[in-house]
């Protein structure tokens, strides 16, 4: 075994005290997959797949939801084995059995999904597997506490180290998940969709982190729907399609609109900009009032109208999803009034929301949303059962099916059947089936938390189409979301900041710009313990 | 738009035959153990006489382990329907001693069990006690309750023939008990598969934060769970008494194991590895076959004990395995 592996990354250069092994004489290595294939069951998910390399480099991979790229990396991670192919390091094959070889090789992962152990701290998350900081078999708890403090540091994001993440927003376990990623020495990270719920801002950070990685010879796999982002840091991509690589480019090559038809295979139209013009109703369905849980939210006040679509644009840990969570009792508000249609509404559990026809589509759609072994089609009726006053109330299978027939086809589910469990779809495709089983209770007010998350460039219009088209007959939706490119389907936008709203803007005048500007202001006297 | 259901892909027939092996694997062997024993017995095993008896064998761990089965689904367990079935056995033969009617005696006892059912999910869902702890605790509060009533000692009826003949009693040569075995489990399938209570609680079982962001009432749902799971439990007990006319302390306590072993076994019945009521009985009724032919073969009773925990593990086992490879 290589010694310098099991030294620190550059992530950690400067914290001599942080790791008492020796400096790494050179970092980064050359890797080459070669003719990996890997079958499912019946489905194949990579075919002959191939991509290489070189230390220091960026390399992007695309493609759209179900294309095999998570699997292309689970197998580099160990996490999965290929059926065929081969594996080089420096020219020199290796097996990769588990996820602990890959460590050993210097091979740092950021998965699509969460893997935290809920009731670890952040900390020790962190710490898990990490043998560098062990000598004598005693974690060196100081040590790992500094270098992760630097890592959130090089974030510009203080990580919760102390709390169980279970008791973690969602936002803040991402935080820590990719902390741990970019703790640990390696000559190679892997990041599945790291900024998939990040703002630009906190994506900025990123890549400055990564930038520094590749300075020092760390090679790079990144795996983004973000097309900008991807065509601004990568050095070359990689498009994959049904399980093969259908092109290399080097990112100077390509436009969004050439790498969107690359992944697509069609034309996808881009995001149409709403004018402030008014929605189709100027009814206001939902009136909120003084609606807070201190500390985290206090002192909402907005409303939202028939048909309209309004967003919320806020940073990690604004308070943006804790507002939508007390919207429909996920937690109870202890301040505030709320009016749906005219009638007192006070949600104090998500069953009394719903059947008010108020549905949050979760951010965290593993944990919040989908029960995993179920089939799709369970997981697609789930909320239509919660939505049923009367628990006694007959359970008709076939229809059942017949709609969730009708909602795969609608929102473009890669799927072999109803009956297959959701746990076999990519991350993309599992995204869709969550909002697809809130959509089938045709609420009046759809509360959106990061829609997109994971979704690819062809699927995340279908979804604004989608959401569209609900707000055309009358639906108002509520769409939260890091991407404020995305929030230009909407009519206005809110800006949530230290638990409140700060600002509504008209949609013409939601640009990127101004609604991040907005996120910032005033950050340090409005900060909330 | 693109229509997204693949067509089906032809599987390796490695990966197809432990699909079924999984699927069908614990079939299998009951169907294996039923054919050996009828080439083996023939006079006596494979006779329809016998067959009733098996089944009238089964009928009281089919019904303990199919309330226990509910809580499963929701993601708990009860380890208090032992002692739950004891106390409501021990409380209708009291009652009956004092004179009270049977039908009274019999819904006195079944009470027991709702209460009892009622205070484990609340502990549980109120209190947010685990349910081990929850369920061990009460379990052993009925223990107490048991000996304050009987003080230790069986509870036996005077004249105890009226009810014996719930136990003995048939219709159409088949047992009472078979039929309520039957239509039990009848309702109960429909309860699960085919009301919004079911669907409910295999979502909650599933993932409970989705199931309560989906709007579903998480606590009700369990706490419904447990109120099942009790009721049939004291519903055991009270049988279990019409079968001598006493009532004994600690007579439900071989049901503790016995319902565990056919529910997690049933679990590996036709689907993959998710509680059912199909699955429990045929557990049940694997175990109750096993026994008959144990006892048919004259082999000693230790044997009981072996088959009953192997049967388990391989079961168990086997589905788990099968499912691995199909999915590798
Ligand atoms: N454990 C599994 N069992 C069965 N099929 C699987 C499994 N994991 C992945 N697949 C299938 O393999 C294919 C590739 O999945 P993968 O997760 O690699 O896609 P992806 O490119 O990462 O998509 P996304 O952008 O949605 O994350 C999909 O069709 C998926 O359904
Ligand atoms: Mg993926």
């Amino acid at each position: 075994m290589n010694r310098a592996i099991q030294t620190k990354g550059p992530a950690v250069r400067d914290a001599e005290e942080a790791d008492p092994g020796q400096r790494p004489r050179r970092l980064g290595v050359s890797l080459r997959m070669e003719g990996i294939s890997k079958q499912f069951g019946g489905a194949r998910a990579l075919d002959g797949v191939s991509i290489s390399l070189a230390p220091g480099e960026i390399l992007a991979l695309c493609g759209a939801n179900g294309a095999g790229k998570s699997t292309l990396v689970r197998i580099l991670a160990g996490a999965e084995q290929a059926d065929s192919g081969r594996i080089l390091l420096d020219g020199g094959e290796v097996q990769i059995d588990s996820p602990r070889t890959a460590t050993e090789l210097g091979l740092s992962f950021v998965h699509q999904e969460l893997n935290l152990v809920p009731k670890f701290t952040g900390l020790q998350n962190m710490a898990m597997g990490l043998r560098s900081t062990r000598s004598l078999g005693i974690l060196d708890r100081k040590a790992l506490r500094a270098r992760a403090g630097e890592v959130g540091e090089m974030l510009g994001h203080q990580i919760v180290l102390d709390v169980p993440v279970e008791r973690l927003p969602v936002a803040e376990r991402w935080m820590v998940s990719l902390g741990r990623g970019l703790m640990r020495p390696a000559h190679l990270v892997a990041l599945d969709e790291p900024t998939a719920s990040f703002t630009d801002e906190e994506a900025e950070r990123l890549y400055r982190v990564i930038e520094q990685l590749t300075a020092s010879g760390v090679g790079i796999l990144y795996i983004s729907h973000r097309l900008e982002e991807v065509l601004r840091i990568a050095d070359r991509i990689c498009v994959m399609r049904n399980g093969s690589v259908v092109g290399s480019y080097g990112s100077e090559s390509l436009d969004v609109r050439t790498l969107t038809h690359h992944i697509v295979g069609r034309e996808v139209e881009s995001i149409e900009r709403r004018g402030p013009a008014a929605p189709s109703g100027e009814r206001v369905r939902l009136s909120v009032r003084g609606l807070g849980r201190p500390p985290r939210v206090r002192a909402v006040d907005f409303d939202l109208h028939e048909g309209e679509i309004l967003g919320i644009a806020g940073l990690v840990g604004s308070g943006r999803t804790e507002i939508a969570r007390l919207l429909v009792g996920a937690d109870a508000a202890t301040e505030g009034e709320m009016v749906l249609d005219g009638e007192p509404y006070r949600a104090r559990t998500p069953h009394e929301a719903i059947r008010r026809g108020v549905c949050l589509v979760p951010e965290e759609r593993r944990s919040q949303g989908l029960v995993l072994a179920d089939s799709i089609e369970s997981n697609l009726q789930m909320a239509a059962v919660g939505a049923t006053p009367r628990m006694s109330a007959v359970h008709r299978p076939r229809a059942s099916r017949r709609i969730a027939r009708s909602l795969i086809e609608r929102f473009a589910v890669k799927s072999r059947s109803p009956k297959e469990a959701v746990h076999r779809l990519s991350g993309g495709n599992q995204q869709k089936v969550v909002v697809g089983k809130y959509v089938r209770n045709e609420p009046s007010v759809l509360i959106l938390d990061e829609p997109t998350v994971g979704v690819d460039v062809g699927a995340r219009a279908e979804i604004y189409g989608i959401v569209a088209e609900l707000a055309a007959t009358g639906t108002s939706v509520l769409m939260i979301s890091s991407d404020f490119d995305e929030l230009a389907v909407c009519h206005r936008v809110l800006v949530v900041r230290g638990g409140t709203v700060v600002a509504s803007v008209e949609g013409a005048g939601a640009t990127k710009d101004r609604l991040t500007q907005l996120c910032f202001a005033h950050v340090d006297d409005q900060e909330i313990a | 738009m693109i229509t997204t259901l693949q067509p089906p892909i032809a599987q390796p027939w490695s990966a197809h035959l432990w699909q079924r092996l999984g699927r069908y694997g614990a079939l299998i062997m009951l169907a294996t153990l039923i054919v050996v024993m009828s080439v083996l017995e023939p006079d006596t095993f494979a006779t329809g006489s016998n067959v009733v008896n098996v089944l009238n064998q089964s009928a009281l761990s089919a019904v303990i382990a199919m309330g226990l089965t509910f809580t499963l689904v929701t993601g708990e367990f009860d380890l208090s329907i032992g002692s739950t079935a004891s106390l409501a056995g021990v409380i209708a033969c009291t009652l009956m001693l004092d004179d009270v009617s049977i039908p009274l005696a019999i819904l006195a006892g079944v009470a027991v069990g709702v209460v009892i059912g009622l205070l484990n999910g609340l502990v549980v869902t109120v209190l947010g006690v685990n349910a081990l702890v929850a369920t061990l605790g009460i379990g052993t509060v009925a223990v107490g309750a048991n000996y304050a009533i009987a003080g230790g000692l069986p509870v036996s009826l005077r004249d105890p023939d009226a009810f014996l003949q719930i136990s003995l009693g048939r219709f159409a040569g088949i047992p009472y008990p078979v039929y309520i075995m039957v239509g039990l489990a009848v309702l109960a399938w429909l309860l699960l598969n085919r009301t919004v209570l079911g669907q409910s609680m295999q979502a909650v079982g599933g993932n409970a934060v989705a199931a309560s962001l989906s709007g579903i009432r998480v606590n009700r749902v369990r706490v419904i769970g447990f109120v099942i799971c009790g009721t049939l439990a004291a519903l055991t007990g009270v049988l279990l008494a019409t079968r001598t006319g006493s009532a004994a302390v600690s007579a439900g306590d071989t049901y503790l194991l016995a319902a565990f072993a056919a529910a997690f076994f049933g679990s590996a019945v036709l689907r993959d590895g998710q509680f059912h009521i199909l699955g429990t009985i045929v557990g049940v009724v694997t175990v109750a076959v096993g026994f008959n032919a144990i006892a048919l073969l004259g082999m000693e009773t230790y044997w009981q004990y072996l088959f009953q925990g192997v049967v388990l593990i391989v079961g168990v086992g086997v589905g788990t395995v099968a499912r691995r490879r199909a999915a590798a």
